[in-house]
């Protein structure tokens, strides 16, 4: 189910709302987990197996672990203690854990491109004889990426003595399925909502902060983000490019997959918030960024953080020495990477921002070009991450390439490309364009313009509530960018 | 204090954050309010339209749409008695009817809402009308031109040859997980082996899209000095073909002869001028191939008569009844006439066949509502002076074709008896989006010339 659909608005969500606040506070749990399983199961209903199977392996991994940890006063499992070396047992619990949600992860997600990949290999060498006839496509669960990855944070705190296992299953799943943000996060650490899971306040502020939250993702997608789809598709389908159409496009795409994504987190921490639930900033102003490392402390906020606590430092971080460090940050952008998607596109753009976030460390944490104005540290930093959406975006490396070739106008274009001019350089599209430049780059973020709510902002919220729902009702299906990660 | 701040956790910070939340107890209640009751409005008023509508008679009952729910576990537990196999393949089976229930669902409740039927027509008018934007389907042209977008798609976008693009079709799979064959060269080559070893030539027959011929509707700059666009394969694929043999009718040269527009404003389709321009030149070069075996003209004769309609493009666009922007478009028929003076009818006989799509079946089909008895098969009928035999489907017309045909021949028909020609003909676009999957044929019999009359 999308949030941006007939069904969710007008339908699940009111009566979501009704009925939880109409229910007694310890049923809430159980409900939002019950209504969370039906709107991943909407996608397909046999993906339920799998979230079920991950939920329970991690809960029964959390209660292993934390059997040998005593109990605290309430009766509730204590704290593994840190820096303590952990038994058998525990070590196990984790290997479960851990395995049976990579295996996951990797079966379903890497499957089709580990056969293509070793087939166009064994193409490459003549050795045909080798390559897999394998019939299987494997289908992607909707979301898996970002609940396996909340579901492993759960036992490796537990592990780390992070975080106290939870008893009751319920609870634990509400956890795991919590619709707001299952299919396309932010991802959400246990720790961060344990306490809220146990006992959590929901007021009138904070509902009508959601609320605000909820209308301003909703705009976000529906006013800015599927105008510059339509921009960056059109162009990104289009073959060999005008170097300044290759331009508009690219920047298109940047504008569509931040308002988009950003617009998706809007919406989870705005429904959040609806149901007495805190979640953690997930985008910050990213293409305000003045170095590549500050973007990646900006953009996707909790992909990044979740790579830098459970990958980058296990790994050894920048404590390792230099090169070490070096290592250590192209591996995790390129898994990074390749989390996003499995084709070697996504390891590309992985790879590149690794390499940039590397050349950044080595000048202490700065862009090569620090030494500029602020104005052109932000424009070379925007000029960068768009090169890179290119590999994110094509359809594959080969168009990655020639449309890369169109930016820095080394591709000869044909005649035909040039009627799609006729279709992205209407006024309306120029404008949607221009507005999302003035809110990227000037405009406040959401968490501020909600901060304080005036009566002004009040009808500013529900007028692009509106405005939201009529241009919705002449959209067809328009899933969000990460729901295929 | 930046020393504390950094000390937070995300959780806390976001915390304070939420603490900070300024809102007077009134504002945020109405906005809660005015919330909800905009969430609960469209249900509300989405209930009394439905209510409306059966007291006018026009829905069998007073039930709401939203509860009719009963066919999410009726059609799967009856998939799941009715399918063979293991349990697994049974609920995988289930599955599939359920998730088919559930978007029907969904789209139900969708295009039944009042904001589909009330709101989205105005909207669109807005957007047609002042920004002159379409929708997923529709790209609006100049002078009252509309695009249909898989049409421009095919024009302006990659390859359909590119080793890419087909990798990417290949691994799209939309009708239950069977790929789609991408490769047109293969399929056509195929079918034409297929012929020849029956003694029939194939002539192959792609329809240029609309933006091929009429680029400048589309993009003010785009120059008449220009050659008209093309997707990058196309002309490779062209090539190909002649170079092994098969014959090309490519229509674009004949259409793009011709000063004025062949095809309609607000409609995919070309004009029947078009039509009739594309009929004679392939009549020309059937002729010139002395494929056929001369004989007397039949005696086919044409009439004019006139037709409005409004655009199929125009119909994606579901503006309200009354916002003429876009009004009928009247075109001049010419409907051709049998010597018994009857209106052209096809003939099994025949030694040409036509397997066609909605460009052979726009001004022939009546469901069209452009006439009948002007189709493309009725004009080369008319310039060939012989009858002419056809299969059409309007859509994926060039796999639905091939596969009646085998169908045909499955069910003991004999389409292909005593043919000579076989013109198959496509819209362009269908080289880019089309199924390509090979199709086995039966041999048959070609039959003696003198039993080729009507």
């Amino acid at each position: 189910m999308v949030f941006s659909s007939h069904l969710f608005l007008f339908y699940f969500l009111p009566v979501v709302l009704a009925v939880y606040y109409l229910l007694p506070r310890p049923a809430r749990n159980l409900f939002l987990t019950l209504v969370s399983y039906l709107f991943y199961g909407w996608a397909n209903p046999l993906f339920l197996i799998l979230l079920f199977f991950s939920t329970l392996v991690d809960y029964v991994a959390g209660l292993m672990m934390a059997s040998g940890a005593g109990r605290e006063a309430d009766g509730s499992p204590g704290l593994l203690a840190k820096g303590v070396l952990r038994r058998s047992r525990e070590k196990w619990a984790l290997g479960i854990s851990l395995a049976s949600n990579l295996l996951l992860l990797g079966f379903f997600k890497y499957f089709n491109f580990g056969v293509d990949s070793f087939n166009g290999l064994v193409t490459a060498l003549g050795l045909e004889m080798w390559r897999l006839d394998v019939m299987l496509r494997v289908v992607l669960p909707l979301g898996i990426s970002f609940y396996t990855f909340q579901s492993m944070s759960y036992t490796i705190d537990v592990y780390r003595g992070d975080a106290r296992a939870i008893r009751n299953f319920t609870d634990f799943a509400c956890f795991v399925s919590m619709f707001p943000q299952l299919v396309a996060g932010p991802i959400i650490r246990f720790s961060e909502v344990a306490d809220q899971l146990r006992g959590r306040i929901e007021t009138p502020e904070l509902f009508a902060r959601g609320v605000a939250f909820f209308c301003l993702g909703l705009a976000k997608k529906v006013i800015l983000a599927n105008p510059c789809g339509k921009i960056a598709d059109t162009l990104f389908d289009g073959g060999v490019l005008g170097c300044l159409d290759a331009w508009y496009g690219v920047t298109a795409y940047a504008f569509q997959i931040y308002f988009d994504f950003s617009a998706y987190s809007d919406m989870a921490i705005g429904l959040g918030l609806m149901m007495g639930f805190i979640f953690p900033e997930n985008f910050n102003s990213p293409y305000r960024s003045q170095s590549i490392t500050e973007f990646w402390r900006r953009w996707h906020i909790s992909l990044s953080s979740w790579l830098r606590d459970y990958l980058y430092i296990p790994l050894g971080g920048s404590r390792l020495g230099t090169r070490r460090t070096y290592v250590n940050l192209m591996l995790v952008m390129l898994l990074g990477g390749l989390w996003h998607g499995a084709a070697w596109k996504f390891a590309v753009w992985g790879g590149l921002h690794g390499s940039l976030l590397a050349l950044e460390r080595r000048i202490g944490k700065q862009s090569f070009y620090h030494r500029l104005p602020p104005f052109f540290r932000t424009a070379f930093t925007f000029i960068f991450v768009l090169f890179t959406w290119v590999f994110f975006r094509a359809a594959d490396l080969p168009a990655a390439i020639t449309f890369c070739r169109s930016l820095l106008g080394l591709g000869a274009s044909p005649d035909s490309t040039l009627l799609l001019r006729g279709v992205v350089f209407k006024p309306y599209y120029l404008m949607t364009f221009a507005l999302c430049a003035v809110i990227v780059w000037a405009a406040p973020k959401t968490w501020e313009w909600t901060r304080r709510l005036t009566w002004f902002k009040t009808v500013i919220a529900l007028m692009l509530f509106v405005l939201s729902v009529i241009l919705l009702s002449m959209q067809s299906y328009n899933p969000f960018i990460y729901f295929i990660f | 204090m930046n020393q504390q701040k950094s000390n937070l956790t995300r959780e806390d910070e976001a915390r304070v954050e939420m603490a900070r939340t300024t809102v007077s107890p009134v504002c945020g209640a109405w906005l809660i309010s005015l919330f909800i009751t905009a969430l609960l409005a469209v249900f509300v008023i989405q209930y009394a339209d439905d209510l409306t509508q059966y007291f006018q008679g026009a829905r069998p009952d007073a039930v709401p749409e939203f509860v009719r729910i009963k066919p999410l576990w009726i059609t799967p537990g009856r998939a799941f008695q009715t399918s063979e196999g293991s349990p697994w393949a049974r609920l995988t089976a289930a599955n599939r009817a359920l998730l088919g229930e559930m978007k029907r669902y969904e789209t139900r409740l969708e295009e039944t809402s009042w904001l589909a039927r009330r709101v989205l027509p105005q909207a669109q008018y807005v957007f047609t009308r002042w920004f002159r934007i379409g929708n997923e389907k529709v790209y609006c042209g100049r002078k009252g031109e509309l695009f249909y977008r898989p049409d421009v798609d095919f024009t302006a976008g990659r390859g359909f040859l590119d080793p890419g693009q087909l990798r990417s079709r290949r691994l799209s799979s939309p009708d239950r997980g069977i790929p789609v064959q991408p490769d047109p060269l293969a399929a056509i080559r195929d079918f034409d082996r297929e012929l020849k070893a029956m003694g029939i030539r194939l002539i192959v027959m792609p329809v240029p899209a609309k933006p091929a011929r009429q680029p400048a509707r589309l993009y003010k700059h785009y120059s008449d000095k220009l050659p008209p666009p093309l997707n990058p394969s196309y002309r490779v694929l062209v090539s190909t073909l002649q170079a092994d043999g098969i014959e090309v009718f490519d229509c674009l040269e004949t259409l793009s002869k011709h000063k004025k527009s062949v095809y309609l404003k607000q409609d995919t389709h070309w004009l029947p001028s078009g039509a009739m321009l594309a009929a004679e030149a392939l009549a020309r070069r059937i002729r010139a191939m002395g494929l056929l075996p001369e004989q007397p003209p039949a005696g086919y004769t044409r009439r004019e008569v006139d037709v409005a309609n409004r655009g199929d493009i125009a119909a994606l666009l579901r503006l309200p009844e009354e916002a003429g922007l876009y009004d009928p478009q009247w075109v001049e028929l010419f409907q051709v006439i049998s010597p018994d003076k009857k209106l052209w009818m096809r003939s099994e006989r025949s030694d040409v066949l036509l397997l066609g799509d909605s460009f052979a079946n726009i001004y022939s089909l009546p469901s069209m509502n452009w006439g009948v008895s002007a189709g493309l098969a009725e004009q080369l009928s008319y310039y060939l002076q012989r009858p002419v035999d056809r299969i059409t489907f309007n859509d994926n017309g060039a796999y639905a074709t091939r596969l009646e045909l085998a169908r045909r021949q499955t069910a003991g028909m004999h389409p292909l008896e005593g043919k000579r020609v076989v013109i198959w003909e496509f819209a362009a676009r269908e080289l880019a989006q089309g199924d390509w999957k090979k199709i086995p044929l039966k041999p048959e019999e070609a039959r003696p010339p003198s039993a080729l009359t009507e």
